[in-house]
């Protein structure tokens, strides 16, 4: 049980370390291609020994044709009509039809020493004895190594090969060395996953990560991190009961925690996105209500209602949302309640409300003055566009266009540093 | 009818509306999709297994088609909603449910009937051993594959035929297929249905990953030569064809499995067709540098 557990973290961190470099590569499936690769170089290895298991055999020729494999999907690659999808979708099948039938042919004569190559195919579940512990982590520690080691090449060697090539390092080398690694990965992990799953060890943990951060690096940790997750799990529910295959119920458990990742999780996830919404209505509404009421501060009307604040912006229709954001800045020493349900601004506010106001007039004056379009039409641009100025960009298009007047024939009011 | 004669017959209707449906997958750039699908037949299978207790044709069908149907929407709500790249979202998919398959076949139907290796494999030489379909006159010799595969293919040719510029505007063009006023969802869902169908016949004949083989690789040697739709699948179906025919040969003589044998045929042909469809191009090259 230990042992097995053991194992089955250790494998997840390696898979999920290594699955994000198939992922930025835009190969989600290239592990999948690879693990059904093996087949017929397991076969072959099969053969090489003498028609008996031996390990040393069936690694050599299980890598040997997943290398294989990969080279001829680079090579199709780069000839014209094919794309990744059908590279490896003709290779996963083509590779595995000869596994198949070496497979058919072999278990016809030497079906009982053949028994335990078949196992690879789903998985046994068989538990990991200690002695597979140690190149387990070996490699681990190699991935590890190479990873930081060479973090820098090796994200380049995905995203700009140019750039690589002109600093004379070679991006094939890398490229290789990470797909040996992947292939010694997935070969370690056969025995408890089996092939076909093997390759969602790398696949699940590394899409996983994509919802946890948006830098790389930190990807690379907590998919690593993730792996090591779900492999805890699947072995602890696997020893629950009887015939429960630790295999597929690791990818269950990686499933699942994708599913709440990209529900839940503080990156892109739905949740998220959501929130992020929210946020941005919020300062929408707030900025509409402040242009509001600079807008009634400069004519002098004195403290202004609710419904006035609500009534100058086409997109604020909401009363409770209004009366909350008022709330809010009664609060932030914004706006000051003069009578019950009368509000103005105070010398604070009026400074924030006036540089939004800046922004909306300089907008207008901008794509009148400059794009030619109608003052009418302006007005509805500028509304959407003053959520969106900075002060940099904001002092650009002063320059572009110098005025005191907005077309509208209002004064634009100027920024604060000039002021004093 | 000879048995060599069905085995033939049942591998070219399969045949026919895997290149047909596969040129589509191909020029969508789903190629995997069949994948994913091939895979995640297996928990509709174990699940109709285990409800009815028995091997019931009808139930494994129905089983294997949802499975495939729920496969195919689930890949587009994971893509959709989670804005996920599709592959991913085909990986994750395919994967969570084979192992669902093999969770299940695993705990509850270790002693069934069920044979992994029928799934993975299958086998084209029991098809002339299997039973008819009917039973009366000349069609009680239509064994039940050779039956149910002709049929799916006959389907796959009528939607080619009535359906191909609606989806291919479907596919590429999504404006002016809202002009044609179609219903999309109801094309996209015929389209997965045909696809799972094609895979849960041809399955029992060949091996669920073969079949997907059948789905890609013709259409990869029908694209080395052309680019129109129609010239992809004549010649993929062709291909296929040569192949099954010899691999049909081949394994009578040398005790093959002709599934297998016939898959791993058209992969030796597509590497060589690729290889040699390369050669001239060069020589080609060389001769305008010679000119210029």
């Amino acid at each position: 049980m230990i042992t097995t557990l053991t194992g089955a973290v250790l494998l997840g961190l390696l898979g999920g370390l290594l699955g994000n470099l198939l992922l930025l590569r835009r190969m989600a499936l290239l592990g999948d291609m690879m693990s059904h690769s093996l087949l017929p170089g397991l076969c072959v290895g099969f053969i090489l020994a003498g028609y008996t298991k031996n390990y040393f055999y069936l690694f050599l020729g299980a890598s040997f044709s997943a290398l294989l494999a990969n080279i001829l999907n680079e090579w199709l690659l780069k000839q014209r009509p094919f794309k990744s999808d059908a590279t490896l979708a003709i290779l996963i099948s083509g590779f595995y039809a000869i596994g198949a039938l070496l497979i058919g042919k072999l278990s016809k004569e030497h079906g009982t020493e053949l028994a335990g190559i078949k196992g690879y195919l789903l998985g046994q579940a068989a538990l990991i004895q200690e002695s597979d512990i140690l190149p387990i982590s070996i490699l681990l520690l190699i991935s590890v190594v190479f990873i930081s080691l060479f973090y820098k090449r090796l994200i380049l060697s995905i995203f700009d090969t140019q750039f690589l090539t002109f600093v004379k390092q070679k991006p094939r080398v890398f490229l290789l060395l990470s797909t040996t690694l992947i292939v010694f990965a997935l070969l370690v992990s056969l025995q408890m996953v089996g092939a076909i799953l093997a390759a969602s060890f790398l696949l699940i943990p590394a899409a996983i990560s994509l919802f946890l951060s948006p830098h790389l690096h930190r990807r690379f940790v907590y998919s690593a991190l993730c792996g090591a997750l779900i492999g805890a799990c699947g072995t602890y529910l696997s020893s629950l009961g009887d015939r429960l295959p630790t295999g597929p119920l690791i990818v269950l458990c990686g499933f699942t925690l994708f599913i709440l990742a990209a529900t839940l999780g503080p990156h892109k996830s739905t949740l998220s996105v959501y929130l992020k919404k929210r946020e941005l209505q919020k300062i929408r509404l707030e900025e509409n209500i402040l242009r509001a009421a600079y807008f009634f501060y400069e004519k002098n009307e004195g403290p202004v209602s609710v419904l006035n604040l609500m009534s100058r912006s086409s997109e604020n229709r909401d009363i409770p949302a209004t009366r909350r954001a008022l709330r809010h800045f009664l609060k932030k020493n914004i706006f000051k309640e003069e009578a019950p349900g009368q509000y103005s601004l105070t010398n604070h506010g009026e400074t924030v409300a006036r540089s939004i106001l800046r922004k909306h007039r300089i907008w207008e004056t901008f794509i009148v003055k400059k794009l030619g379009v109608s003052p009418e039409r302006a007005h509805d641009s500028a509304e959407v566009y003053e959520h969106y100025l900075d002060e940099e960009i904001l002092r650009t298009i002063e320059k572009e266009v110098p005025t005191q007047k907005d077309p509208h024939g209002k004064k634009i009011p100027q920024d604060e540093g000039e002021r004093e | 009818m000879s048995s060599e004669f069905v085995i033939f017959l049942t591998g070219c209707s399969v045949a026919l509306s895997a290149v047909i449906l596969g040129t589509y997958l191909n020029i969508s750039r789903q190629s995997l999709l069949g994948d994913a699908l091939s895979h995640s037949l297996l928990p509709g299978l174990v699940l109709a297994h285990l409800v009815t207790g028995e091997l019931n044709p009808t139930a494994l069908f129905f089983g294997a088609l949802i499975a495939g149907l729920a496969t195919g929407y689930v890949i587009e709500f994971i893509g959709k909603r989670f804005r996920v790249r599709e592959d991913i979202a085909m990986g994750i998919t395919f994967t969570a449910a084979f192992s669902l398959g093999v969770l299940l076949l695993v705990r509850y139907a270790n002693k069934s009937h069920i044979d992994t290796d029928c799934l993975l494999f299958g086998n084209l030489l029991f098809v002339p051993l299997e039973e008819s379909f009917f039973s009366f006159s000349f069609l009680k010799h239509i064994p039940m594959t050779l039956f149910q595969s002709s049929v799916i293919s006959l389907l796959s040719v009528f939607f080619y035929f009535l359906l191909h510029r609606p989806f291919m505007n479907l596919l590429f063009h999504e404006n002016s297929f809202k002009l044609s006023q179609l219903p999309g969802n109801f094309l996209k869902s015929l389209f997965l249905t045909l696809v799972s169908l094609t895979i849960v016949f041809g399955f029992k004949a060949m091996g669920a990953l073969l079949v997907f083989g059948l789905f890609v690789i013709p259409v990869g040697i029908g694209r080395i030569f052309n680019k129109s739709f129609l010239g992809i699948s004549t010649v993929g179906f062709c291909s296929a064809i040569l192949s099954l025919w010899i691999a049909i040969r081949l394994s009578f003589n040398y005790d093959l499995s002709p599934s297998a044998a016939w898959i791993s045929l058209l992969f030796v042909m597509f590497i060589t067709v690729f290889l040699v469809s390369k050669i001239p191009r060069r020589r080609d090259r060389a001769l305008k540098e010679h000119s210029t």
